[in-house]
């Protein structure tokens, strides 16, 4: 399932980048969300404490895809190990949908306008 | 048969024939026009009874999300987390069973189900485990819930209202 839920972190990393896929925040804390177009599909990526957590859900809310990777599970792994990659993927997704989701490049450019002003 | 062998009718037998010719085209028109008539009507009529249907489906979901919102507001998240469930499934048979007046809402609706999967398997880790960040959070995503579902319900009601009024 590692191979499956990198597959689909490093497309939905790339369409981010693009533009293409937008995130919003969900419930928990570190949690965002994003439903492809025509509803049928949603993914959910959080970190949480040290855990990072990939999620696929059909349109009936199902769990098809649930992978959740700690820290301890990467630690004493061979450098080029998949756990560490997908690890590393997932914070870097949840790092970008958060960034999207809170629109953080936009906000930080008005802070800095709003303390020019002061 | 009697005008097309001879067009032009000559006496009142043949009159007669041609009227009542005439008379039994009009009718069977007037009765196709009238089965028409009725069969839109039905048409028209169970529209309306499914229109009705989803708009008293649509009141009760708005009535469970409401809950829900007065339960979080109250900090009662056991019983939060029991209308959330109730609140998945109800949503869930709903838009199967309205999916062709629901379908222009279709994705907001899918979105507003992730998000209710997101908070019962969020309240299940109880309510001790929620930050305030989590609190306030789940306050502004049950308050959206509630207003997408009034949202559809009140436009169902006055759907329903225009066409009485313009019957």
């Amino acid at each position: 399932m590692s191979e499956k839920s990198q597959s689909f972190v490093d497309q939905l990393l790339e369409k981010t980048r693009e533009g293409k896929i937008s995130w919003t925040t969900a419930f928990e804390d570190g949690q965002f969300k994003t439903v492809l177009p025509g509803g049928q599909l949603a993914f959910v990526v959080q970190v949480k404490g040290d855990a990072r957590r990939i999620l696929m859900l059909d349109e009936r809310q199902e769990a098809v895809l649930d992978e959740t990777i700690t820290k301890a599970e990467t630690e004493g792994e061979p450098e080029h190990h998949p756990k560490i990659k997908l690890y590393a993927g997932i914070g870097e997704l949840q790092d970008l949908a958060r960034s999207q989701a809170l629109q953080v490049n936009v906000k930080l450019v008005q802070a800095e306008q709003l303390l020019n002003l002061i | 048969m009697i005008l097309i062998e001879n067009p032009i009718p000559r006496d009142w037998f043949d009159w007669s024939n041609a009227s009542v010719g005439i008379v039994g085209l009009a009718l069977t028109l007037w009765a196709v026009w009238q089965a028409k008539g009725a069969k839109d009507a039905a048409q028209l009529a169970g529209t309306r009874i499914r229109q009705h249907n989803a708009e008293v489906d649509f009141s009760a979901l708005a009535r469970i999300a409401r809950e829900l919102h007065g339960y979080v507001e109250d900090d009662r998240m056991s019983e939060a987390r029991l209308r959330t469930t109730d609140l998945r499934s109800e949503l869930a048979t709903a838009m199967r069973n309205h999916a062709q007046f629901v379908a222009h809402e279709a994705g907001r609706l899918q979105e507003k189900q992730i998000d209710l999967k997101l908070i019962t398997e969020g309240l299940n880790g109880g309510p001790g485990s929620l930050s305030s960040t989590e609190r306030i959070r789940l306050l502004r995503i049950t308050g959206e819930i509630l207003e997408a579902l009034a949202g559809l319900s009140g436009q169902f009601r006055s759907q329903a209202d225009k066409e009485v009024s313009n019957v």
